[in-house]
């Protein structure tokens, strides 16, 4: 079974617990940058983070099996060790190996615009909680395998690789919160809540620094290390989405990238549009940031909206479970039929909470379909096509 | 050390010199350097694949092999690639040659272990076309015989990987395969990289 399948109930049991923290101790609000206060955890920014999460559950699901089978066929045809399953030792190394491997790819996702496209995602919320953990893109897997292919030539096995990237991402879950202040000794070893708040900062220190998943101690040799400063961080990027929906969250830089892509003029140009660091090669496309004037994307939620929003959402995050629980069970065309159903519920709520129309038109017609989609499930099975 | 090892040792020389050439910011070009690097990797786990080290040999063959994958599907198409535009990223900035080497050797490998093997050999072969079109049409003077003489080593080491089945077959009567891929190789990126051309500063 699918390991997030059980993790998803911690996840959102610790996001709550963390929502009620927030609002019992502090009444939901914080310093920000600039001055005044805001609040920690904001209904539609939660909801949008949650949803993209769902989305890249969605996602990930179709391509696993290619890329832990690559990682397979190149420790089948190059492995120069053999790895002992029942030594913590190995298990241990492999950990440490593994997030040197996430250091490296979590800085290339930063550092290059074709994976910064796919990253972009998880940064794109100007809140920082633990819901912002979920925000997970769906598709920087296209990447993300080729940083740990030298594990697999280094002879470590298939499943001591999946679940040694299993628990490098389940750690990353805590660190996205303000609650927790600084930490003294185990900040300057290990990633904890502070040092990830300067990594998803957009104030000038703080941007391209902190890129350990366990330990920061990458950061400290490669000299990407930032300290937290005594001041409000403003998280989010630069260049701000304006919108929850996922699938704009998710490909929104991909369409930037395809401008720039057309607009360039030879192929050294074009290799420019998907490989120069966002911030272009000198950090020229950076721009400043003016703290005092920076303005989060904020909606307004009508209360009923608001109820209606909540239901679909906790539907999505079922339906999700249920996706999981009998993808492998269907065949594809049945699980490219519940991908996108589930694909347009996610565009639908979020939609909603933005006073678009059409998100109304959309949800009426899933739920019209939604019997279709039980039959082509359950009911007929593959042998109806 | 076997005459195996010693050709990969020579190959590894000379990447090892180019690759410091190249590399420093200031000289702009970093990739023939990351190519090198590429390269001179795969050479330099030759070196103790090849040697008669007990032991040694076994332990990196998977390495090795594994590296010459990604010398041939990434560090070909830098080589061509910095050499047909001097003034690009790719050739100039480190970070641009890296990570274009990088997704390309990704790919590559990826393609080449689920069944594509062609690949290993049409990304070189493509490369080593692409080269050939660059000195003969961007060089002039003595830049270009080098280069051309450079290029006729690649063919070569195309030649030889190609035609030659045997791997005990003695070529010219003294070299074996593996020896006479190594020198020509070592012989061709001296050739086309080695003449300092300064690129022009943007």
């Amino acid at each position: 079974m699918n390991p997030i399948l059980y993790a998803i109930p911690v996840f959102l049991l610790t996001i709550a617990i963390e929502c009620a923290w927030a609002c019992k101790l502090r009444g939901n609000q914080t310093p920000q940058a600039g001055g005044g206060t805001r609040r920690l955890y904001d209904f539609a920014d939660t909801i949008g983070s949650i949803q993209i999460g769902v989305l890249s559950r969605i996602a990930v699901a179709f391509p696993r099996l290619l890329t832990v089978g690559i990682f397979f066929l190149v420790h089948q045809q190059f492995a120069v060790a053999t790895w002992d399953l029942q030594s913590p030792l190995h298990w241990l190394a492999a950990l440490l190996i593994y997030d040197f491997f996430y250091y490296w790819k979590h800085r290339a996702n930063h550092e290059v615009r074709l994976m910064w496209a796919g990253h972009i995602t998880h940064h794109n919320s100007e809140y920082f909680n633990l819901s912002t953990a979920l925000r997970q893109s769906s598709t920087t897997f296209i990447f993300d395998w080729m940083f740990y292919l030298p594990m697999a030539v280094m002879g470590v096995p298939v499943q001591m690789f999946v679940v040694v990237a299993l628990i490098d991402l389940l750690y990353q879950f805590w660190v996205h919160t303000e609650l927790i202040p600084k930490m003294g000794w185990f900040d300057r070893i290990f990633a904890s809540p502070s040092n990830h708040r300067v990594h998803h900062g957009q104030d000038e220190y703080c941007v391209d620094k902190n890129y350990g998943g366990i330990l920061i101690l990458w950061d400290r040799v490669f000299g990407t290390f930032q300290e937290e400063r005594d001041q409000p961080i403003a998280y989010g990027v630069r260049t701000p989405l304006q919108s929850f929906n996922p699938l704009w969250g998710n490909f929104h830089y991909y369409a930037l990238i395809w401008q720039d892509f057309r607009a360039a003029r030879g192929w050294s140009a074009k290799i420019e549009a998907l490989f120069a660091p966002p911030s272009g090669w000198l950090g020229e496309k950076l721009g400043s940031f003016d703290a005092a004037n920076f303005k989060r994307h904020e909606v307004l939620v009508s209360p009923g909206i608001r109820r209606y929003v909540l239901v679909q959402h906790a539907l999505n995050v079922a339906g999700v479970c249920v996706f999981l629980l009998f993808f492998k069970q269907w065949a594809p065309w049945q699980g490219g039929l519940a991908a996108a159903w589930m694909v347009c519920g996610l565009v639908a709520t979020t939609a909603l909470m933005e006073a678009r129309r059409w998100g109304l038109w959309l949800e009426v017609g899933r739920w019209l379909t939604a019997p279709l989609l039980a039959v082509a499930l359950w009911g007929l099975g593959a042998a109806w096509f | 050390m076997t005459a195996d090892a010693f050709s990969d040792l020579v190959l590894f020389a000379v990447c090892a010199g180019l690759a410091w050439h190249c590399l420093p910011t200031e000289r702009g070009r970093a990739g023939i350097g990351v190519a090198c690097v590429l390269i001179g990797t795969a050479a330099f786990l030759g070196v103790f694949r090849f040697s008669s080290w007990a032991g040694a040999s076994e332990a990196v063959k998977g390495a090795h092999q594994f590296m010459a994958l990604v010398a041939a599907v990434g560090a070909f198409p830098i080589w061509a690639m910095s050499l047909a535009q001097p003034d690009s990223a790719v050739a100039r900035r480190l970070a641009g040659a890296w990570w274009v080497a990088f997704v390309l050797a990704g790919v590559g490998v990826a393609l080449v272990v689920m069944g594509v093997k062609l690949w290993q050999q049409a990304v070189p072969l493509l490369c080593g076309s692409w080269i050939a079109y660059t000195m003969g049409v961007q060089r002039s003077g003595w830049s270009r015989w080098c280069g051309l003489a450079g290029v006729l080593c690649l063919m070569g080491t195309f030649a030889v990987a190609l035609l030659v089945q045997t791997p005990d077959a003695l070529l010219l009567g003294q070299l074996s395969k593996t020896q006479a891929l190594h020198y020509l190789l070592a012989a061709a990126l001296l050739g086309t990289c080695w003449p300092p051309r300064s690129p022009t500063h943007r």
